[in-house]
C-alpha cells in the first residue's frame, strides 16, 4: 500500500499566491550560474577553442621549421657558386689607362715582351715586380687566387659584377705599377 | 481550471518564433514564462499540495527547460506539454529522492469519466466512491499518473504518450491495464 495524500474537491490555490513565486530574473541568473558553471567543468581537450589554439600553434611551428630548413640549404649553394668562380681562370684582358696614366702603349708593349725574368724579384702589393735592370719591368700578370673578392652576404653578385669588381682592382694595380715606373724614369734621369 | 491548451495554428507559429529568438538569448525567453508559469505551478501543486516546494519544482521546470531549449523540436504538441513533460519528470524525481507522500487531486468530473470507464455508472453511491479512493493506495505512482493524465485532467491519449515518453497505442493499453486493476481491487475491497 502506497501512502498518497488524497484531496477531493480542493479548490486550487489563488491567482495572487501563485504569482508571488513568479521571478524570471531569478532563473535566468540561476541559469547563468549553471551555464558558465558547466562550462569550467568542461574538460579542456573537449574545448574547441584550446583545440583551434593547438592546431595554430602546430602549423605556425611547422611553417618554422621548414622556413628554416630552406634558409639553411642557401648558403651551402652559395658557397658552392663562390667556389666555382674563385676556381675559374680569370680571362679579363690587362687594362691600360689611357690618357690619364703616364704609361704608354709602347712601354706596355715592350714590358709584356719580356716574359722571363733574369734576376731580381721584387714582390710589392700583392703584385710581382720581376727586376732585371732598371728598364726591365713586368707587369704582373692578373692575379687569380690573390684577388680580393668581396664577400656577399645574401644575394649573390652577377657574373659582369664579379669582373667589374676584377677589373677595378687590376686597374689599381696598374696605376700602382705606373708610379713606379714613374718614379724610376725620374731616377734614370737624374743619373 | 483546465490544465490542457488549445491552440491555434498561428499560436503555435508565434511560440515557435519566440522559441528560436529564446535560443540565441535566454532572456527572451520571458513572454513564454509568463504565458505558462500559472499553468505549470497548478499542475505541480496538484501533486505536491504544497505552495513553497511548487514554487521550487516550478522554478526548476523553467531552468531546464531553458538549458534544453536547443534540444527542443516541434512534434506537434504545443510548447505547453514539453514543459508539462519536464515538470513531470521533475516531481517524480523528487518523490523517489524524498520519498514523501505524493498529493492525489480528485474533482467529481473526474471521478464520474473514471467511474463511467470502470462501468460503476450505474449507481454513484459513497460506498463505490470509497472503494475507488482507496483504490488508489494500491496503486503505483506511475499508474495514478496515468489516471491522473487521463481522467482528471481529460487528456487526449496521444497527449498523455507524448507526457510519459510512450506511444499512443502504449499510453491506451497501459491505462486500461490500470482499469483493469483499479476493478480487480475495487471487487477484493468488496468481498472483504
Amino acid at each position: 500500500m502506497n501512502n498518497y495524500k488524497i484531496n477531493k474537491n480542493k479548490p486550487s490555490i489563488g491567482t495572487e499566491q501563485v504569482l508571488k513565486h513568479k521571478d524570471f530574473n531569478k532563473v535566468l541568473h540561476e541559469y547563468k550560474g549553471l551555464y558558465n558553471y558547466k562550462n569550467a567543468t568542461k574538460p579542456f581537450y573537449k574545448n574547441v577553442k584550446f583545440l583551434g589554439f593547438i592546431v595554430l600553434v602546430c602549423t605556425v611551428a611547422l611553417v618554422v621549421m621548414v622556413v628554416d630548413r630552406e634558409e639553411s640549404e642557401e648558403p651551402k649553394e652559395e658557397k658552392k657558386k663562390e667556389e666555382v668562380i674563385k676556381q675559374v681562370p680569370a680571362t679579363v684582358t690587362p687594362v691600360i689607362a689611357d690618357t690619364t696614366t703616364k704609361v704608354t702603349t709602347e712601354e706596355a708593349a715592350i714590358v709584356s715582351k719580356k716574359k722571363e725574368p733574369k734576376k731580381s724579384v721584387v714582390k710589392k702589393n700583392s703584385h710581382t715586380i720581376i727586376k732585371e735592370d732598371s728598364s726591365s719591368l713586368e707587369i704582373p700578370n692578373k692575379p687569380q687566387t690573390s684577388m680580393p673578392v668581396q664577400e656577399t652576404k645574401g644575394k649573390p653578385k652577377t657574373k659582369a659584377e664579379v669582373k667589374n669588381n676584377k677589373d677595378l682592382i687590376y686597374q689599381k694595380n696598374m696605376e700602382d705599377l705606373e708610379k713606379e715606373l714613374m718614379e724610376r724614369h725620374k731616377a734614370r734621369d737624374l743619373e | 481550471m483546465a490544465l490542457t491548451t488549445h491552440q491555434t495554428k498561428e499560436e503555435i507559429e508565434q511560440e515557435l518564433l519566440i522559441i528560436e529568438r529564446a535560443r540565441k538569448n535566454p532572456e527572451r525567453f520571458a513572454p513564454l514564462y509568463d504565458k505558462y508559469y500559472k499553468l505549470i505551478f497548478l499542475f505541480i501543486h496538484r501533486r505536491t499540495d504544497e505552495e513553497e516546494l511548487s514554487a521550487d519544482l516550478t522554478s526548476q521546470v523553467f531552468l531546464k527547460a531553458i538549458v534544453n531549449l536547443p534540444g527542443y523540436q516541434f512534434k506537434g504538441f504545443p510548447f505547453s506539454a514539453w514543459l508539462f513533460r519536464i515538470a513531470i519528470n521533475e516531481i517524480n524525481q523528487f518523490f523517489r529522492n524524498k520519498k514523501s507522500s505524493r498529493a492525489i487531486s480528485l474533482e467529481d468530473a473526474g471521478i464520474d469519466r473514471l467511474r463511467e470507464e470502470l462501468d460503476e455508472s450505474s449507481q454513484h453511491t459513497e460506498e463505490q466512491e470509497r472503494l475507488l479512493m482507496e483504490s488508489f493506495t494500491f496503486l503505483e505512482q506511475d499508474e495514478v499518473q496515468l489516471l491522473e493524465l487521463r481522467f482528471f485532467e481529460d487528456r487526449a491519449f496521444k497527449e498523455v504518450g507524448y507526457l510519459l515518453g510512450v506511444t499512443e497505442n502504449n499510453a491506451k493499453v497501459k491505462t486500461y491495464r490500470v482499469l483493469d486493476k483499479v476493478k480487480r481491487i475495487m471487487k477484493e475491497q468488496r468481498r472483504k
